[in-house]
């Protein structure tokens, strides 16, 4: 377990999406109705599971391979992302586990409830995860994921995006969010971006192509460093009952 | 109501002393098991097994909470993923899709403990649970409190009327409970802002 002895930030709403948006037509029947009841942090939300030293495979971290035939690769983009998690007090994130998942270059999902006219790839499962090091750094081989349309009561396409999980050592850090990519015309048109009413916030979501991490006649890089929630000023025990 | 009064749940408290701003939630998706639960979707190259349990799997108090979750049509919702959190011990942390076909969810864990919180306080034993599906924009965070919650400080902030939202319900069955999540309407389950 991970334990921190400080609480964590109040959460700045402002620069969240908004809960109910109906324009993201989901979020109309999923969204709670009532306020969010505000409680003082307790042990477990400044403890988590502690990830940092579990055994990944050889190739958690290689989308282009980890699903494919020997001597194989997926079909599209190669890409490296890579990046660093920091708190909110700008203090590197290490042991952080990343999970992240994404569409094929085709924008089709290995997945039973995705019937999109794009074809699989063999060779791409679409999921990958690493650990962050000593100093909060990541990173991963995938290819560019493709733009796909989606279900939302019109002619709603997805920004090409990837889809990040990540656990801090606090629960109340836990996040899951999703990576665009610098240049993409859909991110100022989908209404999932878009419940974000926070330019900058939509800005932090947005990857840039880094040239000083490409490497030539191979691929190129995209950096995309994370925000988790930061340490509250206000410390206190942690103590259990009966422990 | 004004979509900001939901968001705004803490008084006037800052973070300014923060220099940087936490990365926005986006929504899981429909499709958070492929990378949270790929063996259970059929993507079974990648890794050995799906990641669904930190700390002890056997439990000196065993118990096995079961549910769905509801939307606010009271449909059930399919894909909706789960992550349990309590601190005791070395942490015991749990996580788990609701089933394709019944909506239904199942772990097994073991009774939590009471602990404090940051005043101070003693607080009623509750396991944090964190849920997230397509449709939901910012994870939403709830509890399964069980019993010996008559005066708790913290459950004394939630409206009366809305407690009951957050009792696990024992089944017939030793050891196991109901824990239903009702993300709207008439029984919306409690969220927390942590
Ligand atoms: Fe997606």
């Amino acid at each position: 377990m991970s334990s921190s002895i400080k609480g964590v930030s109040p959460r700045q709403y402002d620069a969240q999406p908004a809960m109910d948006y109906p324009d993201y037509r989901s979020t109309i029947l999923r969204h709670p109705k009532h306020k969010l009841v505000a409680v003082p942090q307790t042990l477990s939300d400044v403890t988590g599971p502690a990830f940092g030293d579990m055994a990944l495979g050889q190739y958690d971290s290689d989308l282009i391979v980890n699903y494919a035939e020997a001597g194989q690769s997926a079909i599209g983009e190669r890409i490296v992302v890579h990046g660093q998690v920091l708190d909110e007090a700008a203090r590197p994130v290490p042991h952080a586990l990343i999970e992240v998942w994404q569409a094929n270059a085709g924008g089709r999902y290995r997945h039973k409830n995705d019937s999109y006219l794009a074809p699989l790839d063999p060779n791409f499962g679409g999921c990958g995860r690493c650990v962050t090091d000593a100093e909060g750094r990541y990173q991963f081989r995938t290819i560019k994921p493709g733009p796909y349309p989606w279900p939302n009561g019109g002619n709603d396409w997805r920004p090409a995006h990837i889809h990040f999980s990540i656990f801090g050592s606090g629960f109340a850090q836990r996040l899951i969010t999703q990576m665009y990519f610098e240049g993409d015309p859909h991110i100022a048109i989908c209404p999932i971006v878009q419940s974000i009413n926070d330019a900058r916030a939509v800005d932090q979501l947005t990857a840039r192509l880094d040239m000083s991490k490409s490497i030539p006649m191979d691929l190129r890089a995209y950096r995309f460093d994370l925000v988790l929630r930061g340490p509250s000023s206000t410390l206190f025990e942690n103590k259990l009952e009966g422990n | 109501m004004d979509p900001l009064e939901i968001r705004r749940t803490r008084p006037a408290e800052t973070n300014t002393q923060n220099p940087l701003r936490e990365t926005a939630s986006q929504t899981a998706g429909p499709y958070v098991h492929i990378g949270c639960l790929p063996n259970s979707v059929g993507i079974d190259k990648i890794y050995d097994n799906d990641l669904t349990h930190y700390g002890a799997i056997n439990h000196k108090d065993p118990i096995t909470i079961r549910g769905q979750v509801f939307d606010g049509d009271a449909q059930i919702c399919r894909d909706v993923m789960l992550e349990f959190w309590q601190p005791e011990n070395e942490g015991t942390w749990r996580r788990t899709g609701t089933d394709f076909e019944t909506g239904f969810y199942e772990i097994k864990t073991s009774k939590p403990v009471s602990m404090r919180d940051e005043n101070g306080n003693e607080v009623a034993p509750f396991i944090t649970v964190w849920v997230t599906a397509r449709g939901i924009n910012i994870g939403l965070v709830t509890r399964i409190y069980f019993s010996q919650v008559d005066g708790d400080a913290q459950l004394e902030l939630v409206d009366e009327s809305r407690r009951h939202t957050l009792i696990a319900k024992p089944l017939d069955e030793a050891g196991v409970y109901q824990f239903n999540i009702h993300l709207q309407g008439d029984q919306e389950t409690v969220f927390f802002d942590i």
